[in-house]
């Protein structure tokens, strides 16, 4: 079965008619993408699901908005970069309050979860990365997980290809020492 | 002579250049002599390490699809579309939409000029006569000066005409000749106090 390409969903969203089918399209193409992206960042199951629902709901919202200027695989990532990036720091910002960590609650949540299958050197590597800084883990997650292209990942962070790949290589030796320490 | 000017700002520029150019060399000799790839995070783990940790329950992408749809594509059946998009979006309701705007137009006109017709103005146009034989009980509806009004209005062009009257101002005739006509038509005496 063929994928379904960026072009056919704009051209079925940009008519009135066909708007809903085209929004149906979009789900089924981008919806498990964004959820694993989200998953990995937010590592909570209940936490992803709430925020690929935002980020869906955010997308058919300003549909009518887009302009093309950018393409729709990169205006989808952004999107979801945004909700991510601001659920962390809300997260953070509650946890101010209280005694433990943001970083420490994270650990704490994908070791106790149930939907958490991977073996002891994944576990380490989960570890590893939630201790790095969010745009960082981004940068990273989005490089060896979805293998995004420097370029797209510019268009998507707003970030020049030099620094994201500066920040991907810091991120790299980071994991590693951290995996091999342990 | 110009050549000398440039040769000398090479050799301020060189230490520079070398400098900006050797540190991404060393940066990559330090990859190929540890025999790793830069982009490669620890090679033997690699594979295994990229596999999916995470799970979801079970039709979980299918129910969440449908909340999805629920949220997005019911909401905009009711919330997206202007109100005005709905009303004029086919002219086959352009017309009875302005129909029906037109009559509560002339329902509003005709009430509206026909409830600022005042009494005084109804009085104006009938005789108290009028009033007291069809219906007598319109004058409840005036207050002291409106009445006064409204008989004035009503009444400049009226003259006595019954026969009491007519009786009560004739100063020729007598008190007796008053009393015999009371007797005749059995009329207290009250009814003169006019």
């Amino acid at each position: 079965m063929t994928e379904i390409s960026d072009e056919q969903i704009i051209r079925s969203c940009s008519s009135e008619k066909t708007l809903n089918a085209g929004f149906e399209l979009l789900v089924n193409k981008y919806q498990q993408r964004i959820y694993w992206l989200i998953r990995r960042m937010v590592i909570r199951h209940e936490d992803a699901d709430d925020l690929v629902q935002e980020v869906f709901i955010r997308i058919f919202k300003n549909l009518p908005k887009f302009r093309q200027e950018s393409e729709l695989f990169t205006w989808i990532y952004r999107i979801t970069v945004n909700e991510v990036i601001s659920f962390l720091n809300r997260q953070k910002r509650k946890k101010l309050l209280s005694l433990e960590s943001y970083d420490h609650v994270l650990e704490g949540a994908f070791q106790n979860d149930p939907y958490f299958t991977g073996d002891e050197i994944q576990k380490k590597l989960q570890q590893a990365l939630l201790k790095l800084p969010a745009k960082q883990r981004l940068v990273f997650q989005m490089k060896y997980y979805d293998a995004i292209t420097y370029e797209k990942m510019s268009d998507i962070l707003g970030t020049s290809v030099g620094a994201l790949k500066a920040s991907y290589h810091h991120a790299v030796r980071k994991i590693e020492q951290l995996v091999l320490d342990h | 002579m110009q050549f000398g000017k440039l040769n000398n700002l090479y050799w301020i520029i060189k230490p520079f250049a070398i400098k900006s150019v050797k540190k991404p060399m060393k940066y990559k000799k330090r990859h190929i002599k540890q025999n790793k790839k830069p982009t490669e995070i620890v090679p033997k783990l690699d594979k295994q390490l990229k596999d999916n940790p995470f799970t979801v329950p079970d039709y979980f992408f299918e129910d969440q699809q449908r909340q999805i749809f629920e949220k997005t594509l019911r909401t905009s059946s009711r919330g997206t579309r202007s109100r005005q998009q709905v009303l004029f979006r086919k002219p086959i309701f352009l017309w009875p939409v302005a129909g029906m705007a037109a009559l509560i137009l002339l329902f509003i006109a005709v009430y509206y000029t026909e409830d600022q017709r005042t009494t005084k103005d109804y009085f104006s146009g009938i005789t108290m006569e009028q009033v007291l034989e069809e219906s007598p009980t319109d004058l409840y509806m005036l207050d002291e000066d409106s009445f006064y009004d409204a008989l004035s209005l009503s009444s400049s062009d009226w003259e006595p005409s019954s026969q009491l009257f007519d009786l009560y101002l004739d100063t020729t005739i007598s008190g007796e000749s008053i009393q015999e006509y009371l007797i005749e038509k059995d009329l207290s005496i009250d009814m003169l106090n006019l």
